[in-house]
This record gives C-alpha cells, structure tokens and sequence, in this order.
C-alpha cells in the first residue's frame, strides 16, 4: 500500500493521522529490543521509502539521501531502548534521517562540493519522467520548475520538499524543521511566490 | 484553442514538479545493503553497559598511569641511589695509615695497620645535588 496522499498545498492528511505505534509494531519493536535485526529490518523496510525520501529532500542527492537513510536506520537500531513508542516508528526513524541529512548538507566536503560545481545539484535533479501526455513544452517548464525549486533557498525549499512527499502534516514538517506549523505554511506561499516569479522572469506565463 | 477543462495553472505545475522531483525510489540494493549493516551492527542489547564498563576501566587505567608519570619521580630516592650518591664525612684527624704492600703473581694487597682509629660518632650524608664538585 502506497503512502497516504496529503494536500500538498495546505499539508492537511486527507486521511486520518495514525501516528501511532500499532500493536504489529510493538511485537516487532519488542523483538528488535532483544536484538532481532530481522525484526528491525522489517521495520525498517516498510517506512524506507518515506524516510528516503525525506533525507533527498535536503540533500538533492539520491546517493547522498541513501546513505543518510542507512545510517538513520542503523542509529535507531542500536538506540532502539531509547524509542518509547510517543509517535510512529517512522515519525521517529524520519527524525533521525532529516538530522543526519542535515550534517550531510552542512558538512565541509558538501559545501566545498557546492562551491566548486554551483551546477551539482541542478544535475543531479531526477530526469522528468517521459510520459506521451507531455507536449515538449511542458517537460521544458517542469525541468526549469525543478531547477527553480533546487535554486530557492533551504528554509524556503525544505518545506516545499517535504511537502511534496506527501508524507507529512504541516505540524510534522514544522516539528523536522524546529519551526511552528503556521511558520511551515507562510514559508510554503513564499516559495511559491518565487518560483512563480522565477517563470515569469523566463518568459512562462500562467495559462 | 486548449480545453479549458485541461488548463493547468502555474501553482499545478509547481506541485507536479515539487511531487516528481520526490518521486524518487531507494535504489534496489538498499534492503539488502542494509540487512546487512543491521546484522554485523551491534546488538541494541546489554553491550551498551559492557562497552561503557571497559571505556572507564581503560579511563580509569589512563588516569592511574598519569598520576604514577606525575608524582613518581617526587618520590625519596631508592636505598641503593642514596648510597651512591651521598658522601660520609669521617674525621680521620689521629688515622696513621702503615702500609705493608704485599705483591704476588695474581694479586696486589695492601695491609693497613687500623691502631688508634676512632670513628666519630657523628656522620653527615649529604644528597648529591649535580655538578662535578662533591660527588661521591
């Protein structure tokens, strides 16, 4: 079953929040505890690609957002003691990943990779999928949206991202990014409000 | 002339661009790799206090070594440096040596004739402090 769908543009869940521990959970977090890595790593595989996919939306870079995820995954496993069942695992595990994205993104070797190549991660943006429905025009638009998006600065991309994951309430965005849910939300109509100034300025009218 | 019911505003392009860019799946090795990493991790059990245990026993051996580096050489000197280095006065004022040397194939003797010498009662040991002068 995929993730549950939320309004991208308030961040509200169209379904009902489960952030909770279920009782399926519990039996396998009770066997991860006493040292089951089976039992963990079938945690783990179910909320992955969600927690993945929250380190690429600071880190732009799919390797990169891997590696954070790995090392988000084993962290909790040797630090499972330390969960007590407050919020989902994966609320949790998602918590854990966003700060190792985060020391990924602010580390040295990141900073000097940005310095030297201010083009990186414009290239290193997921190709537009083909798709016949698109006219040539309007996979020229999307690839500049993205590099729009990659352009726009983190406090105004990290929510955008997160977002768009579809993953996360604006409370559980505003609890990742240490700001309050309605900073989330006035911050998501900046963004917005500079890509589409970043279209006008290339020439890309509203239709 | 485009359908109106299919134009598509600039805030749907944004969000089309914003979903695709996350649309983006963990590579197909990632379980394995981390299964993997999971099973030679070590086990979130009771190692933890077993590991701190051995991090203050090797703190606790560090800090032992650093004390005995720091006050061990402060300590009295041994019987055997104190001998070496410390000087007894003897007053030898009234000591006539008679020397009787006696001279063989394998050795060299001398008898000295001890008559009449007293040894005082009262003996300085100086600690030898360096330098060339006074020492022993």
């Amino acid at each position: 079953m995929g993730p549950v769908r939320k309004d991208f543009r308030t961040g509200a869940p169209n379904a009902p929040s489960t952030d909770r521990v279920t009782d399926d959970e519990r039996l396998l977090l009770d066997r991860a505890r006493q040292g089951d890595a089976s039992a963990f790593g079938e945690l783990a595989i179910r909320c992955r690609t969600s927690v993945f996919r929250a380190a690429l939306a600071a880190l732009r870079s799919p390797p990169d957002a891997e590696e954070a995820t790995q090392e988000a995954f084993l962290t909790a496993y040797q630090q499972i003691h330390a969960f007590r069942g407050e919020s989902s695992f994966k609320t949790w595990v998602t918590a854990i990943a966003w700060r190792k994205a985060l020391d990924r993104r602010d580390g040295l070797l990141a900073r000097l990779r940005r310095f030297v190549s201010l083009d990186g991660a414009m290239n290193e943006v997921p190709a537009v999928a083909p798709n016949p429905e698109h006219t040539a025009m309007e996979a020229d638009r999307a690839v500049r949206l993205q590099r729009l998006i990659d352009a726009l600065p983190a406090k105004l991309r990290d929510p955008l991202l997160l977002s768009a994951t579809g993953e996360h309430t604006g409370d559980d965005i505003g609890r990742l990014l240490g700001i309050p849910a309605g900073t989330v939300k006035s911050r998501l109509s900046l963004a917005r409000a500079r890509l589409k100034g970043g279209l006008r300025r290339l020439g890309y009218a509203d239709e | 002339m485009s359908d109106p019911k299919n134009r598509r505003t600039i805030d749907d392009d944004i969000d089309l661009a914003a979903r695709r860019m996350m649309e983006v799946e963990p590579s197909s090795g990632f379980d394995r790799e981390l299964m993997a990493r999971l099973r030679n991790a070590r086990a979130p059990s009771g190692d933890t206090v077993a590991l701190w245990g051995g991090r203050a026993a090797i703190a606790a051996l560090v800090l032992l070594a650093a004390v005995a580096v720091r006050f061990g050489h402060q300590a009295p000197p041994t019987a055997a440096e104190a001998s070496l280095r410390s000087v007894a006065s003897v007053d030898l004022g009234d000591f006539e040596p008679l020397p009787q040397l006696t001279v063989s194939r394998t050795q060299v003797a001398s008898e000295i004739d001890l008559d009449g010498f007293e040894p005082v009662s009262k003996m300085t040991l100086t600690r030898w402090r360096g330098g060339k002068e006074g020492r022993p």
